[in-house]
């Protein structure tokens, strides 16, 4: 069964950011098309649609650009799981091929925090002919978008070291502005656009689809 | 209440180089500062939705663009496509001789 599971795995370390911020910026949800839609190549990120969510998980509908070929779009479905030691699972599919990537994050020490993603395809068929080419655009997809993470983690990790609260910044007396007063992460986060409750299979529409009258 | 006084820069770079952004650490806080049809306006760049960057993007209408998730800000620091009630941070900017402050009410 391993001789159909290709891995590819990158290791990254930060100063002293809190592992809290990996799970962020997995399930902030609104910024893909914003931070991982506009690459040269092409391939990026559209839209990520939440159908369901609760303190643990969400499922989404993510649509992805191909790369050379932005105009050319594909659908995913896609289900991250959060676990209490900062670490998310996704579940999804690349091209009908099942993946599961695992995205930690651990403070080594008091000033460095490792992330690690782990991706693996289960590859059958002649999938796994593809080997090589799916390491190489994967590699480089991860790349780019640890890239442009980066500043939102580093950016994040600051102000919320400064008091910032979500939906409200930073506190409004200077002498607030320090580190007693961080606000504890839940999930599901905050979201002020409303894409994912206008689909039809969101959790919030999905009573129409299984009454009677439907 | 007590006023926090900072020293933005002196008035000509200011008006070479049309805006500056800096992190003040007596302010805790990153602000741009930009001269625009003779006003100065200062904002912070701390987006209240979740801490992205903010920066001018119409210098017409001075509308301000959070690079992580698309939410503009008016003139005023009003949120323009949100129902959500968030409002952008200003301080307020003044001219004393050749330099440029800002000013904040602890």
């Amino acid at each position: 069964m391993t001789d159909n599971i290709l891995k590819i795995k990158i290791e990254k370390t930060l100063p002293s950011v809190s592992p809290e911020i990996n799970v962020w910026n997995i399930f902030d949800s609104e910024h893909p098309p914003y931070m991982h839609g506009k690459r040269r190549t092409g391939e990026g990120m559209e839209a990520s649609t939440i159908l369901y969510e609760n303190k643990e998980m969400n499922i989404s509908l993510d649509t992805q650009k191909f790369p050379l070929f932005g105009f050319l779009k594909y659908r995913t479905v896609m289900c991250h799981v959060a676990f209490p030691d900062n670490s998310v699972t996704q579940y999804s599919s690349f091209f009908g091929v099942p993946t599961l990537q695992k995205y930690s994050a651990i403070k080594v020490d008091e000033k460095n925090t490792k992330f690690t993603i782990e991706t693996f395809f289960y590859l059958t068929g002649l999938w796994r002919f593809l080997r090589r080419p799916i390491r190489f655009y994967v590699e480089r997809w991860l790349s780019n978008t640890w890239e442009e993470d980066l500043e939102m983690k580093l950016r994040r990790d600051k102000f919320i070291k400064l008091g910032f609260r979500d939906m409200i910044g930073l506190p409004k007396n200077i002498d607030d502005r320090n580190s007693k007063n961080i606000q504890s992460f839940k999930l599901p986060l905050i979201r002020i656009t409303n894409d994912g409750d206008s689909h039809p299979f969101s959790i919030r529409n999905q009573k129409k689809l299984f009454s009677d009258d439907f | 209440m007590s006023s926090i006084i900072i020293e933005v820069c002196d008035l000509d770079d200011l008006k070479k180089k049309k805006s500056i952004t800096r992190y003040y650490e007596d302010l805790k806080d990153e602000v741009t500062t930009y001269l625009k049809y003779g006003a100065f306006t200062s904002f912070s760049t701390v987006c209240p939705h979740m801490g992205g960057y903010v920066s001018l993007v119409d210098d017409v209408s001075e509308i301000k663009r959070c690079k992580w998730h698309g939410r503009e800000f008016s003139k005023g620091g009003e949120v323009l496509n949100s129902k959500a009630k968030i409002c952008l941070t200003h301080y307020e900017t003044y001219v004393r001789g050749d330099k440029v402050f800002i000013s904040y009410d602890r």
